[in-house]
């Protein structure tokens, strides 16, 4: 089937959102990487507060699939 | 006898016969050193690629076998036994066709991407651990390494997509990424988690902390671990970007000859890596029986792991239906990142709660399996629940919109 017009188009804004919501998740990964290495000579403390980290992101994760950026594409 | 003993650790011995032949011609050492590693290189990059051969023969038999055909069997006169050489045939064709380059695609671009892809491919394979000793470069980084390496492969897609200056290229190559982008955070939580019970990234170090393989005793991280890297092969019921009735050959639309040939060879090495980082992180890696006695054995236990789990991957490609972008996309955001995070916070708990110490670890082991069967079976009854819901929600519409009529 043939295409007509410019190639080089003007893409979805809907692909965007997943870019920045993917970016906010991969920080959230990179950031506990460090923390699952040390995690056998850690306190208990330590992985109530990272599980606080990963609950408060939980939330943000909510924030976005109620407000719809998840959904369409 | 002394035979017997050379072949019982073959691999680690014929390098050091290699590195003792070199020695013994009288170079400085540190030629013998950049000698026996670019040999060794050669190797391990050459490896992979010639057993593509049997793997795509596998992979024909498997896929006919479950369309109920019998695949390459006796390829005509030239189709050597069992239709093995088929592929070679395949291989020449790709070979001796044009290479076309289109009139207004973006000519670095496009002419770098096939090889970028087919260069991430190969630099998986120096971190895998094929047996006991037998490891290109055994870093202290081998699982992030290979999770970066991921990303790489999203450029190059990118590249191929924009470069070829055709909409159904570039569009396929945005929804390639947007599917790799989602996956990848479900697959980096999964390791996470299989790293916390590890203690390190290197290879040797995940293989050698699994007396019990991960998969009996983290098994919903395994399957999220594959249900995220799944996709990242794009392959069928993920593989919007190359869906031949679809969208036309995806981002491969403008590739011919050799390019095209590195792009497919590309794709099958990336299932070929991911079986066994799989068997590598879940399935307990070369360990085996008698691996002690025998170390060449490993490699053995190794291979027949990574036939398994692309047996499994193929059953998973030719069975499902293709799925669309929009469930691709919600099935990782809606359901595998939450569930990933909340499997890394339920893994650390436990863990702690049964520390590591050498008596109890199969208390640990049972501990693990023991929570993450339960983390599953809860899911699965949200999911019922709210499946159940949904469904009524769907009844009381269409009774509302019945009653009038």
């Amino acid at each position: 089937m043939q295409t007509h017009g410019e190639t080089w188009v003007q893409f979805k804004a809907q692909y965007y959102v997943f870019a920045i919501a993917f970016v906010v998740f991969d920080v959230e990964a990179a950031f506990l990487l460090p923390w699952a290495l040390a995690y056998n000579t850690l306190e208990f403390y330590a992985v109530v507060e990272a599980i606080i980290f990963i609950l408060i992101l939980l939330g943000g994760l909510l924030y976005l699939w109620r407000k719809g950026a998840l959904k369409w594409m | 006898m002394e035979f017997l003993e050379f072949v019982k650790d073959l691999f680690v011995n014929i390098g050091m016969w290699f590195q003792g032949f070199l020695v013994g011609t009288g170079l400085p050492d540190v030629w013998v050193h950049v000698i026996s590693l670019t040999v060794g290189a050669f190797v391990l990059a050459f490896v992979p690629v010639f057993s593509l051969f049997f793997l795509v023969w596998y992979e024909r038999k498997i896929v006919s076998r479950i369309a109920d055909r019998l695949g390459p069997n006796n390829s005509g006169a030239y189709g050597g036994p069992y239709g093995l050489f088929q592929i070679i045939g395949d291989a020449i064709k790709m070979f001796t066709k044009e290479d076309v380059v289109p009139a207004a695609a973006d000519r670095w671009v496009f002419n770098i991407a096939p090889m970028l892809i087919f260069a991430i491919a190969v630099l998986i394979w120096p971190v895998i651990p094929l047996g006991k000793g037998v490891i290109g470069a055994d870093i202290s980084l081998g699982i992030f390494y290979i999770l970066s390496l991921g990303s790489g492969g999203m450029v190059a897609m990118l590249m191929a997509g924009w470069g070829s200056n055709n909409k159904y290229a570039l569009l396929a190559a945005l929804r390639g990424i947007a599917t790799l982008v989602s996956y990848e955070i479900p697959q980096v939580l999964a390791v996470i988690a299989v790293v916390m019970v590890t203690g390190s990234f290197s290879m040797q170090d995940i293989i050698a902390s699994q007396e019990i393989p991960f998969l009996f005793t983290l098994p919903l991280t395994a399957l999220l671990f594959f249900s995220a890297a799944l996709p990242e092969l794009g392959r069928r019921p993920f593989d919007l970007v190359e869906a031949d009735s679809e969208i036309v050959a995806g981002y491969f639309i403008e590739y011919s000859g050799m390019k095209f040939g590195m792009f497919y060879l590309a794709e099958f090495m990336n299932q070929t890596a991911m079986s066994i980082i799989f068997a590598t992180l879940f399935l307990g890696g070369w360990r085996g029986p008698w691996v002690e006695q025998i170390p060449a054995l490993g490699t053995l236990w190794l291979v027949l792991k990574m036939f398994f789990v692309m047996l499994v991957i193929q059953f998973f490609q030719y069975t499902l239906p293709r799925l669309r972008i929009d469930q691709i996309l919600g099935f990782s955001w809606k359901f595998l990142t939450p569930l990933a995070l909340v499997n890394v916070c339920v893994v650390a708990l436990v863990g702690k709660a049964v520390p590591y110490n050498a008596e109890n670890l199969w208390i640990r082991a049972g501990a693990f399996l023991g929570t993450n069967v339960l983390l599953a079976l809860v899911v699965l009854g949200v999911l019922a629940v709210a499946g159940r819901l949904a469904r009524q929600r769907v009844e009381a519409r269409l009774e509302e919109e019945a009653t009038p009529a």
